[in-house]
C-alpha cells in the first residue's frame, strides 16, 4: 500500500525529475550539452520540449485511463493499436490528399485523421474482445496486438503506394519521432487537450478506482459506469490521437509510466493520472535528449525505436508478473 | 433484537418499506428468459434465501433487485420507489451488493477496496475502520486484495457493503437500535468461506436483518438456509418460482427434490437441521429423517 508519505514523495520527486529533463533537453545540442546561441535555436528547442512533454504526458495519461477502462494492467495506447491506428488514419489522409493535390503534405498535424484512426482501433478491439458482455483480459491484449500489427502493415502498404515520399512517411507514421517542423498552433491545441484530459482523469479518479471492481459491484456503489466508460474511451482515444498526430506512434510509454507511478503513489487514479502524465513527459524528454546526444552516424534515431527497445522487455516482465491475474485464475 | 416467529410467510406482515419484485421477466439472449414472471416480496427484518439449481436465475434475480439489470417486464420497488429510477447515489445508500466472486483489477489494498464503499458518499474513514474490524480484516488491511483467497475476498466485499450502508457500527456495538432502511443483496456470500466464517457471515446477516434491514441471499447450502433464513424462494430450472414462503416449509417440501432432481436426507440433532443431498437409492423413500 502506498502510504501518504510515499504519495507525497512521488508528488515531489516526479515534477523535479521533469524539470531536470526539461533543462537537459534545452541544453542538449549537436555538440553535447551547452547553452544554445541565438533566439532561433531557443525557439526550436522550446518547441521540441513542448512537443516531447505533451506527447509523453498524453500517452501516459491515456495508458492510465485505458488500464482502468479495460480493467487490464497491460492495456496501453500502443498495445491496443490506438497509436498505430492513429498512424494509419494519418497515412490514409496523407495519401488521399496526395491523390487529389499531387503533393505530399507531411508537415500538417492531422489531428482529425489520427483521432478517427485511434478511436476506430479502440472500438474494434473493445468489440472483438467482448465475450458474453465481459472483456476477456488475454483476448483483449491479443486482439490489440493483432489490430496494431494490421494497422502497421496497412500503413506500410500505403507507404508503398507513394514512392516519392514513402520513406519519410514510413519513418514518421510507423516509428514515432519528435520532429522540428511541428506547427506551434497544433502543439498548443494538443497541449490544451492533454491538460483537459489529465484534469478529467484526476476528477474522475475515484470513479475509475471503483470501475476496477466487477460491473455489478461498481454500479452498486453508485458509479454511473456507462457514462464513465464513454468518457474514458473518448478521452484516452483523443489523447493517444493527439500524441500520435504530433510524433507518430510511440510505443510503451503509455504502458510503463502508470506502472512506475504506482510503485510510489499506489493505484488510486486521482493521483495516478496526473503523475503518469508527468512521468510520461519526463521519459519522452529524456529519450529525445538521448537520441540528440548520441550520434548514430546515419542521422538521428526515431525516438520510437528507443522506447520500443526499452519498453518491449519491460512489457514482457509485466506480462509474466500479471499472467495469473490475466488468466482469471486470480481475478 | 426482535425474534420473529419462524413460520412467518413473506405475505404476512407486509411492510411499506419492503423490496418488491412484481411480474419480473428478464434474460440475456433474445427469446430466452432467465427469469419468468417473478413475484417476490422481501421484508425488512427478514433474511430471504434464493434457492435453485445452477442456471435457475438466482444471480439474475439479484441483479434485477439491485437495479443493474433492466427486466424485460415487471418492476422492482423499494418502499414507494422504483429501484431502476432511483438516483445511483441514493440507491447506493440503500442497497448494497456482495458478488459471488469479488474482483479488483489493479493492486488496491483491502482497506482501499473497503473505502470504495464511499466513492459517491460523504462518510468518515471511521465507518471503513469499523467495517474492517467487524469482519476481522485488520491484519489484512494493507494486503493487496488480489493476494487474498476467494473466501477472504468475500469477507472484504461484505465489509464494504456494511460500510456502504452505514451499518457497520450497529453491527459491532451491543446496542440493538435499528438501522436505517436498507437492503443487502448477496450472491452466495459464504460459498468459498471456511465453516467458521460461513457461520459468522450468516449470523451477521441475521443480526443485520433483526435490526431492520432487508437481507437477500442466493445460496446453495440448505443447512445454512434452514438455520438462518426466515423466508425462501425456490427457483426452478426455467427461472420461475417453484415455491416461496417460510424457509422451513420450502425446504421441507417435495418441490425441493423435484427442482434439484436429487433426494435429500434431513437430519435433526440438538435443535439443528442439516439437509444433505443423497443418491436416489441410498435411503428408502420416506425414511429420510434420522434422529
Amino acid at each position: 500500500m502506498a502510504s501518504r508519505s510515499a504519495v507525497k514523495a512521488t508528488w515531489l520527486i516526479l515534477p523535479l525529475l521533469l524539470l531536470g529533463a526539461v533543462a537537459l533537453r534545452l541544453l542538449a545540442g549537436p555538440d553535447g550539452l551547452g547553452f544554445p546561441a541565438g533566439s532561433e535555436i531557443w525557439r526550436l528547442r522550446l518547441l521540441r520540449v513542448g512537443s516531447a512533454a505533451t506527447v509523453g504526458a498524453a500517452l501516459a495519461a491515456s495508458g492510465a485511463m485505458l488500464q482502468a477502462l479495460l480493467r487490464n494492467p497491460l492495456a496501453a495506447p500502443s498495445v491496443l493499436g490506438l497509436t498505430t491506428g492513429a498512424g494509419l488514419g494519418v497515412s490514409i489522409a496523407v495519401y488521399v490528399s496526395a491523390l487529389s493535390t499531387g503533393a505530399i503534405a507531411l508537415a500538417q498535424t492531422p489531428f482529425v485523421a489520427a483521432s478517427v484512426g485511434a478511436l476506430g482501433a479502440l472500438a474494434l478491439v473493445y468489440a472483438l474482445a467482448q465475450r458474453r458482455g465481459e472483456l476477456e483480459p488475454i483476448t483483449l491484449i491479443l486482439v490489440g496486438v493483432i489490430v496494431s500489427a494490421i494497422a502497421s502493415a496497412a500503413t506500410m502498404f500505403i507507404q508503398h503506394l507513394m514512392p516519392d515520399a514513402g520513406l519519410a512517411l514510413a519513418s514518421r507514421w510507423l516509428l514515432g519521432a519528435i520532429s522540428d517542423d511541428i506547427r506551434p498552433m497544433a502543439l498548443f491545441f494538443v497541449a490544451m487537450l492533454t491538460m483537459v484530459g489529465v484534469a478529467l482523469g484526476a476528477l474522475l479518479g475515484p470513479h475509475m478506482d471503483a470501475a476496477t471492481l466487477s460491473d455489478d459491484e461498481a454500479q452498486s456503489l453508485g458509479v454511473p459506469l456507462g457514462a464513465l466508460r464513454v468518457t474514458l474511451f473518448l478521452t484516452a482515444g483523443l489523447l493517444a490521437a493527439g500524441a500520435t498526430a504530433i510524433a507518430g506512434p510511440i510505443a510503451f510509454v503509455g504502458l510503463v509510466c502508470p506502472h512506475i507511478v504506482r510503485l510510489g503513489a499506489g493505484p488510486a487514479h486521482r493521483p495516478l493520472v496526473p503523475l503518469s502524465a508527468v512521468a510520461g513527459a519526463t521519459v519522452i524528454l529524456l529519450a529525445d535528449t538521448l537520441v540528440r546526444l548520441i550520434d548514430f552516424g546515419a542521422g538521428r534515431m526515431p525516438i520510437g525505436v528507443l522506447t520500443a527497445l526499452v519498453g518491449g522487455p519491460v512489457f514482457l516482465v509485466l506480462l509474466k508478473r500479471n499472467w495469473t491475474v490475466l488468466q482469471g485464475v486470480d481475478a | 433484537m426482535t425474534q420473529r416467529p419462524q413460520n412467518t410467510t413473506s405475505l404476512v406482515a407486509e411492510s411499506p418499506r419492503a423490496l418488491v419484485a412484481t411480474g419480473v421477466t428478464a434474460g440475456y439472449r433474445k427469446g430466452v428468459a432467465a427469469l419468468r414472471d417473478i413475484d417476490a416480496r422481501f421484508e425488512p427484518g427478514n433474511v430471504t434465501a434464493i434457492l435453485g439449481p445452477n442456471g435457475a436465475g438466482k444471480s439474475t434475480l439479484l441483479r434485477v433487485l439491485l437495479g443493474v439489470k433492466r427486466p424485460w417486464a415487471g418492476a422492482v420497488t423499494l418502499g414507494a420507489e422504483q429501484v431502476r429510477s432511483m438516483k445511483p447515489v441514493r440507491r447506493a445508500q440503500r442497497i448494497a451488493f456482495v458478488a459471488q466472486r469479488p474482483r479488483v483489477a489493479l493492486a488496491f489494498t483491502v482497506r482501499e477496496v473497503v473505502a470504495l464503499a464511499h466513492v459517491r458518499q460523504r462518510a468518515s474513514g471511521a465507518a471503513v475502520d469499523t467495517a474492517i474490524t467487524c469482519m476481522e480484516l485488520s491484519d489484512l488491511a494493507d494486503t493487496p486484495f488480489a493476494a487474498l483467497s476467494v473466501g477472504q475476498r468475500q469477507r472484504v466485499a461484505l465489509a464494504r457493503s456494511l460500510a456502504q450502508l452505514g451499518v457497520a457500527s450497529a453491527m459491532t456495538s451491543s446496542d440493538s437500535s435499528s438501522v436505517a432502511p436498507c437492503a443487502l443483496l448477496a450472491d452466495e456470500p459464504a460459498a468459498s468461506m471456511d465453516p467458521r466464517w460461513a457461520l459468522q457471515t450468516f449470523m451477521l446477516m441475521r443480526d443485520l436483518a433483526r435490526q431492520g434491514a432487508i437481507v437477500v441471499c442466493a445460496m446453495h447450502d440448505l443447512t445454512l438456509a434452514s438455520r438462518f433464513a426466515d423466508d425462501a424462494i425456490l427457483l426452478d430450472e426455467a427461472g420461475a418460482v417453484a415455491l416461496a414462503g417460510a424457509c422451513d416449509a420450502v425446504i421441507a417440501s417435495d418441490h425441493l427434490e423435484r427442482v434439484f432432481q436429487t433426494r435429500f436426507a434431513r437430519l435433526h440433532k440438538d435443535g439443528v437441521h442439516a439437509i444433505a443431498p443423497i443418491e436416489r437409492e441410498s435411503l428408502p423413500h420416506g425414511a429420510d429423517c434420522i434422529d
